[in-house]
Order: C-alpha cells, then structure tokens, then sequence
C-alpha cells in the first residue's frame, strides 16, 4: 500500500508540472504569435490602408496638411541645370 | 514630367492588395514603415513613420526576400546593397574630398553642404521601384504597386535628364536622338540591366564609377567580326568595319559615334533665408572633345576617349566656406564620358580625316580655364602634325589625301602602312586589287588599263596606260633604232662601192 500511495502521488506531482509546462508554453507560444501577428498580418487588414485607398480622406488631409504650412515666401529657386 | 498633386503622392491602388496583382501588399504597412496603425488620428497614426524603409539599409525590409540569389549563396539586390553607387554615391563624394582642404573643419562643413545640397540625390530600392525619387518630390510611381523595371520617365531620367536623358531623347536642338532609341527602342534597361543597378558586388568600393566590374559595355552586344558570341550576346550588328580593327583598344567607341554633347561648368551651392538649398551654375555648353584618360583599365584600355566638363568650381561651397575645395589640381575637370547619343554616322567619322587633323575635336589647353590647366594637364591631346605635313614624303601628298582612301595604305591586316609608291604606280595597282577586281590586260587593248580609276576621275600615274599605245611607242623606238642601223648600214655600203 504504502509503496502504491508513493507511486501515486509521484505520478500527480509529475503530471502537475507536465501540466503548467505545456500552460507556460501555450502561454509563450501565444504572445509570440501576438506579437508577431502584425508581420503575418495583411496590408489589407491594416488601418493605414483604409485612409491610403480613400481619396476622400486624403483629399481632406493633405488639403489640411497643406493649409497648416506657414504661409512663406517661394524659396530661391536654382539656376542652370543639375 | 508632371509633378503630382498631395494625394497622388500617397494614394494607395486597391490592386496593390490583390496578391495575384503584387505580393507585397500581404505585408502589413507598419512592418516596413512603422507608425501607428490602431490610430483613427493621421498625426498620431503617422508618428515614427518612415517615408522610405529602404535607405539607406533594406536589409530589414527588402532583404527579408532579396538578399540572397536563388541558389542562396550568392550576395544579390540587397546583398550589394553596400556597392551600390546609386545609394552611395561613394564616386562623387570620393571626387569631392581629393579635391577638398584637409582640415577636418573645412572636411566638416564640406559635409554639411553635401549633406543639404548633394546627397539628396540618392536612390533606394524604394525611390526605384515603388515611388519616384525624393530628389524629384517623390509620390508613388503606381499606387505603391511595386515596379519590376523601373520608370524611365519618373524613376531614370527625372534624375538623369539633364545630360543623358536630352541626349539619349533627342531633346538637345539640332541632336538627333540616340540610334538605340530610335531605331530599336531600347529602353535604359536594355544595357543597364539590374545587376548593375543593384550593385558592382565588388569586395572594395570602387573609386570611379567606369571601375565597376558589372557596368554596361557596349562590346556586350556589338562584337568584333569572327569573335566568339555567347548566349548572353543580344542582336547588335558586328563591327566588320575595318575602323574597328584599327581603332579597337585605342579609342572609345564614343570617339566615332557619338554626337556633340552637353558639359557643364561653374556649380555654386547655397541655402536661402528659409534653409531651403539652392544651386547656380552657369549656361552649359553643347560641345565634342576627345582627351586622354589619364589611367587606363585592363578592360577599358582606351587611351582616346570623349570627356565631359563637370560643373565643379573652385568655389563650388563658398556658401558654406570659402576655399574648401584647395585641391582642385587632384582631379580633372575634363572627365570621361560615354554620352547617350549613339549614330552609325557622325560628322567626326565620316572620313578619316574628318577626325584625324580636324585640331576642333581635340581637347587642349586652349580649352580650359587657368585655373583648371593644371588639373587636366594628363587629358590634354598634344596635337599632331596635319595630315599633309605627315605625308610630305609623297609626291603631291594634298593630292594623295584628297584621291586615296586611307585605308589602302594604312591596311589594318598589315603592321605598318604601306610606303613603297609601286604598290600603286604599277599595273597591277593595289588601289584595284584591294577591290578584288584585278584586271587581266590585252597589249592590243585601246582602252586605259585600270579603267574603273579614270571613270572615277582619278588618274594614277603608271597604273593607268594603253596597252595599244605603249607597244605602238615600243614599236617606234624599234623603229626609229632600226631605221638609224638601215641608214647606216646602207651609207657604209655605199662608201665602200665607192
């Protein structure tokens, strides 16, 4: 008996590491895909690409962007050619 | 080129996202460009963002792929990212400091005016295949679709227009456009092929960029008549001209074939009150000179080349500080050229001696300025005697250079020119027999021998003649001879009768 109750409990204390091994792996193995995800990820699923393939967003913003420049003087323009 | 409005800049072709249509728009924006993607701010969306992920180093993005070849061993695009002179533009700076103060003050602000002014003229793999060059205002070629062979409009020329491009187009007044263009539409790809543009590979940064191994060359597709093509050998015409024969490891092809060209002088670089930087030169000049290249290469031994003034000027950064550049003796101002607007017929070759004597097309000192007589002292032609000078040991040598073609003296299968005035005063005259159309003559013929020379409106003396008329005086002379013997033979017969 005495030597079945040690088998036994060498057997839980064993299958309770296997258990939290496989739990730190999966938990590894998951913020590794998270991380990662956006590499995997589409520029298609992007957010950038929403406002990129709009020209309605773009018109307004870069008509914003635009607006917002100092109003200076033309710079001095080159002569002769490069 | 038409500049592009704000939003074509950015504007992404809904294509791009179609991978059948270009598989890099699988990868996520940030991945390469970083930023803020969750944002629904374009400020805060666009902190961190970089605007050209692959310069100067695409080994993060690019490289991902296109490091390698596809054996995997061989470095190739990004792989030769270092030696690629168009990221680099390792020869320009390399121009500059031989010719720059060594005072690491001056070296430092000679750096900061190449920075503002120069440098912007990189490329990248990105300013190549997705957008045009940021030098140029930049913005997508395409939608930010990616672009196998670059533009040459948006992405070649609008950084190469002012020389090449002009000449290679025609766009230079009175200059026709390149042969290579006109006649075969060949693209700059066509010689230029992305193993060059990727990079000489070269294990050390070559100083010029004539020293890449890779560069194109014109014996690529043009070779000499009985040379052994490969399968790499595209359609150009051999070179059965005899010229080549004689002209070939001497002169550059450009020499015979290529037309005037532009040259440019006196660069001044400079930032105006709002930093923004600005560049004068003076009016460039369309212009033809042959000079010497001072430092000949196994594979580009030709001593007789086309040479290009470059606009650098002693004062070239007295912007940014005054007598940077001490060393101008260090560097020639005349440089080697290979301009792009390539004819089989040019004004230089149309004869020998279009060329040959013709003292124009020759650069010397009269040609440069005081200051940069020094720097070009080993690509100045020292001018040979005329044509008619070096053949006074003839007899009427103006007339000999006016009548014979060159080429039957100077015959490139032999190793000196032929000097022996019987090869021609005779007969059998070489000016005939060259044409393999020597004459058979009948001594009763009363036609001039060598008759396709008078019909050319040349005679030679000796080769052409009468067979009739020289046996009548043979015939005469006997005669005559032969009457004086009859004559007195008979007066000493008939002083012995008596």
């Amino acid at each position: 008996m005495v030597g079945y109750k040690k088998i036994d409990d060498s057997w839980s204390i064993s299958g309770m590491r296997s258990v939290s091994k496989l739990f730190v792996m999966f938990i590894a193995v998951f913020v590794f895909v998270l991380s990662n995800s956006a590499t995997f990820a589409s520029a298609e699923e992007s957010g950038c690409v929403s406002c990129h393939t709009s020209l309605k967003n773009l018109l307004k913003i870069t008509s914003a962007i635009e607006a917002a420049k100092p109003n200076v003087e033309k710079p001095a323009e080159s002569k002769g050619e490069g | 080129m038409a500049p592009l409005e704000p939003y074509e800049k950015v504007q992404i072709d809904t294509d791009f996202l179609d991978e059948d249509e270009d598989v890099h728009g699988q990868v996520s924006c940030e991945k390469c460009h970083g930023g803020n993607p969750e944002s629904n701010d374009y400020k805060t969306a666009h902190e961190g963002v970089v605007r050209d992920p692959t310069y100067p180093d695409p080994s993060k993005t690019c490289g991902e792929c296109h490091a390698m070849d596809d054996e995997g061993g061989h470095p190739e695009i990004t792989g030769k990212n270092k030696t690629n002179l168009h990221v680099t533009l390792a020869p320009f700076k390399n121009k500059i400091y031989l010719r720059a103060d060594s005072d690491p003050c001056v070296r430092d602000k000679i750096d900061d005016a190449m920075g503002t002014n120069c440098s912007a003229c990189h490329s990248s793999c990105g300013q190549c295949h997705v957008s045009r060059p940021e030098s140029v205002g930049g913005g997508f070629i395409d939608g930010h679709l990616f672009q196998k062979t670059p533009p040459v409009e948006t992405n070649c020329t609008s950084c190469h227009g002012s020389r090449v491009g002009k000449e290679f187009h025609g766009e230079n007044e009175g200059i026709p456009a390149d042969v290579h263009h006109t006649e075969h539409e060949m693209a700059c790809k066509a010689c230029h092929t992305g193993d060059e543009m990727h990079g000489s590979g070269m294990s050390e940064e070559p100083f010029d960029r004539y020293e890449v191994a890779n560069r194109a060359k014109c014996e690529d597709c043009h070779k000499m008549a009985g040379s052994e093509k490969t399968e790499a050998d595209k359609q150009g015409k051999d070179l059965v001209h005899p010229d080549h024969a004689i002209h070939q490891g001497k002169v550059s092809c450009q020499v015979c074939h290529s037309m005037p060209y532009k040259n440019c002088y006196s660069c001044h670089v400079g930032k105006d009150e709002l930093g923004a930087p600005y560049f004068e030169t003076a009016p460039s000049k369309m212009d033809f000179k042959i000079g010497l290249r001072p430092k000949t290469t196994e594979d580009r031994p030709e001593k007789y080349v086309t040479v290009r003034h470059v606009p650098v000027s002693p004062g070239l950064f007295d912007f940014y500080v005054k007598d940077a550049l001490t060393n101008m003796d260090k560097a020639p101002t005349w440089k080697f050229a290979t301009p792009h607007n390539i004819q089989l017929k040019t004004p230089q070759n149309e004869t020998c001696l279009a060329c040959h004597g013709n003292n124009k097309l020759f650069l010397t000192e009269k040609d440069a300025e005081s200051w940069e007589v020094k720097a070009n002292k080993d690509v100045f032609v020292s001018l040979k005697p005329a044509p008619s000078v070096r053949h006074n040991w003839l007899e009427q040598p103006e007339l000999h250079l006016k009548k014979v073609d060159c080429l039957t003296c100077h015959d490139p299968s032999l190793k000196s020119p032929i000097r022996d005035c019987q090869q021609c005063h005779a007969k059998d005259s070489i000016l005939l027999t060259k044409a393999e159309s020597a004459p058979e003559y009948s001594l009763t013929n009363w036609n001039f021998t060598n008759n396709e020379l008078i019909e050319k409106g040349d005679y030679v003396v000796g080769s052409n003649r009468i067979p009739a008329l020289d046996v009548f005086g043979i015939l005469l002379l006997i005669l005559t001879f032969a009457g004086c013997a009859i004559h007195g033979i008979l007066r000493f017969i008939s002083r012995r009768r008596k």
